[in-house]
């Protein structure tokens, strides 16, 4: 069986058997094989001559935690859906989609619709936590929609204003 | 226990770790517990491990965790008639803890004008320097002509510090190194003040180079009995919020110490104090030190002072609320061994740290010989959005400073939270850092060494190894518990993510 998964920015793709107790796969040039113990729905072991490993897993919506000697792994699954790759920058990742990184509420907007925005400026104050956190646009843009009111709660990549960009006439095919 | 039940019961006036922490001494003592919960928090550890829990109201702190109405409604209605306030939200608000005097509620704290008087810096300051506590030096300039303000600062010493009285966040700070720069960092300092605060008044203070963070922990009766439990460091911080604490301090010798525990029981006295408290000292190296404030609260970091002393200070805390005496003398407080504490925080370091609320999808707690854990969330927990992201205080004890740092590390290294960012990784990195190894704490720590929350990119050791176990987590999950004919169940990714809801 072909598995794929994605880390960071990074596409995985490797072969792999598996039976009962057993897994062999040929991951980044060398061959690995160990038998495997589920313990619970969350660990497992794996073992060969040479090692024993516990791993601890779960699954999520687009992908799978699993964390093994202090290190955390997020392999995104083939289906993943669009990353946001906003964080304490505020900068909406995703071009022309203004989403929060974090479920919080508005506090308020400092645009309103049609009026025209420009990279790096200010569009819309999230709290959570305590935190304020400002969400910038990452392109030159005109605001279209205001999709929530000042103190609705919004959810991660839920997005919360829509923008068309601007394309400069030079660009324009 | 031999002894009568010391309250009928106790409200516990908090939530999360800390109201954990104080239900587990309760129970050991044998005393009932009422634990209060808003809203959001009906499932929370808290809850769960109290004898009874009342709801108090919506999430917001400002309408279940600091309605000091609705909590003392609550207190008298159910019979409790003592409150452990824990720390944060009300537990230094002087107009709570004189509502429970006035309502006949026992405050497990100091008393109202304690911490009335002690939540000034002013007032505070004041009271120490007329008690000859060693304050900062430092002096209002309003009034006085260059010449006399040189005299002053030649007096207090270079390099000193010149502060906006009416802001901080650094606007309206100066450095001033040599007295020829005087001049035009206060003209520098009043301009900035002005344009941040609208006001340009600035004071003068001695400025410590690579200052520590020393405070003492001191515990007093109602009988004017005070002792210390000697000190804590605090010296790894982030944006002025503690990271990393330990005990003892590498940076004092038994005389600095015997010297400042007395000093800080000066403080107690001074200020009429009783029950647990902390003073908290600028340590400007070679034993000099100066009183920065007193919190007069159970503070976050101490079970650290707890492992090397070997008391439990919420079960003295409760005795000294009840009219106990102190049941230790000063000559009975010895510190054995060393021990390190970490907070764990719903943050993500990479992303300068923003906090990161979310279900728990799944964690394992660490432990091993030396290993403490206060905890006050759990697996599938859902983390909200309207409080402090503390999640857990991680500690080690050792019979030295290396084997606590090595205990804790293991146990930051063998602590699985998934499903939300924790700062856990990050503080492995921390601890193994260098410079915290060989003592070099210094309230800067982490701006030079960790810019910005950035680890130094990490080789992924185990890639190999998650890249399978990811195929196996998908194709070959366990058996579910019905048994019956398949060898492999399958695996519903719904069932792992729970409960997703779209706020409206």
């Amino acid at each position: 069986m072909e598995f794929q998964y994605q880390l960071d920015d990074k596409t995985i793709t490797f072969n792999s058997e598996i039976s009962k107790n057993e897994i062999s796969a040929d991951v980044n040039g060398e061959k690995i094989h160990f038998t495997f113990k589920h313990i619970d729905p969350h660990i497992m072991s794996l073992m060969n001559e040479k090692v024993q490993q516990r791993i601890y897993f779960t699954r999520a919506k687009d992908g799978i935690h699993l964390y093994i000697e202090g290190e955390k792994y997020f392999l995104k699954t083939a289906s993943a859906t669009t990353e946001f790759a906003s964080g304490g920058a505020g900068y909406a990742g995703v071009k022309g989609l203004v989403a929060s990184p974090m479920p919080g509420t508005i506090i308020k907007f400092l645009v309103k619709e049609s009026d025209v925005v420009c990279k790096d400026q200010g569009l819309v104050i999230v709290e959570a936590m305590k935190m304020e956190n400002e969400i910038r646009s990452t392109i030159d843009a005109v605001v279209k929609k205001l999709n929530f009111k000042s103190g609705d709660a919004v959810d991660v990549g839920q997005p919360i204003i829509d923008l068309e960009e601007i394309i400069p006439e030079s660009e324009q095919s | 226990m031999s002894e009568p039940q010391l309250f009928p019961k106790i409200l516990i006036a908090n939530r999360g770790e800390i109201a954990v922490r104080v239900i587990k001494t309760c129970k050991a003592m044998g005393i009932p517990t009422l634990a209060v919960y808003s809203e959001i928090d009906r499932a929370s550890l808290h809850v769960q491990c109290a004898d009874e829990a009342a709801l108090i109201g919506p999430p917001p702190p400002l309408e279940s965790y600091l309605n000091i109405d609705k909590i003392i409604a609550v207190c008298k209605e159910r019979g409790a008639d003592a409150i452990h306030p824990g720390y944060g939200f009300l537990a230094e608000n002087p107009q709570f803890a004189k509502r429970c005097e006035d309502e006949g509620i026992v405050f497990i704290g100091p008393s109202a004008s304690a911490i009335e008087l002690l939540g000034s810096k002013t007032a505070s300051r004041k009271t120490m320097l007329a008690a000859g506590i060693p304050c900062t030096p430092g002096f209002e300039i309003e009034g006085m002509d260059l010449a006399e303000i040189s005299r002053r600062c030649e007096e207090i010493g270079y390099p000193i510090l010149i502060k906006a009285a009416a802001g901080g966040g650094g606007k309206g700070m100066r450095i001033v190194k040599e007295s020829k720069d005087l001049e035009k960092s206060i003209e520098g300092a009043r301009r900035e003040s002005k344009s941040a605060f609208a006001d340009d008044t600035v004071y003068i203070e001695k400025y410590i180079e690579k200052p520590r963070h020393i405070e003492f922990q001191i515990l007093g009766d109602k009988f004017g009995n005070v002792i210390h439990l000697c000190e804590r460091e605090c010296s790894i911080q982030r944006r002025h919020q503690k990271v990393v604490e330990e005990t003892p301090s590498t940076a004092i010798t038994p005389e600095i110490r015997a010297k400042m525990g007395q000093t800080a029981i000066n403080v107690a006295k001074a200020s009429g104090y009783y029950n647990a408290g902390t003073v908290e000292f600028l340590y400007a190296g070679e034993g000099k030190y100066y009183f920065l404030e007193v919190n007069t609260r159970l503070q976050v970091e101490h079970p650290v002072t707890e492992e090397v002393i070997g008391l439990d200070l919420v079960e003295e805390q409760i005795r000294i609320a009840a009219g106990q005496p102190l049941r230790y003398k000063q000559s009975d407080i010895v510190q054995r061994g060393h021990s390190v504490e970490v907070r764990i925080y719903a943050e993500d370091p990479a992303q300068n740290f923003i906090p990161s609320p979310g279900k728990i999808l799944f964690m394992k707690e660490p432990s091993g010989p030396g290993i403490r854990h206060d905890c006050g969330v759990y697996s599938g927990w859902n983390v909200p959005t309207n409080y402090d992201p503390i999640l857990s205080k991680l500690i080690a004890w050792g019979p030295d400073r290396e084997t606590s740092i090595d205990r804790l590390i293991a146990a930051l290294n063998d602590f699985p939270v998934l499903g939300i960012s924790t700062t856990v990784e990050f503080l492995a990195k921390v601890l193994q850092h260098p410079d915290f190894r060989s003592g070099a704490t210094f309230t800067d720590f982490i701006d030079k060494n960790f810019p910005g929350g950035k680890i130094p990119p990490a080789v992924p050791n185990y890639l190999d190894l998650a890249l399978i176990a990811a195929a196996l987590a998908e194709t070959a999950a366990p058996a579910g518990q019905g048994g019956g004919s398949q060898k492999t169940a399958v695996f519903d990714p719904w069932q792992a993510v729970g409960n997703w809801q779209l706020s409206s």
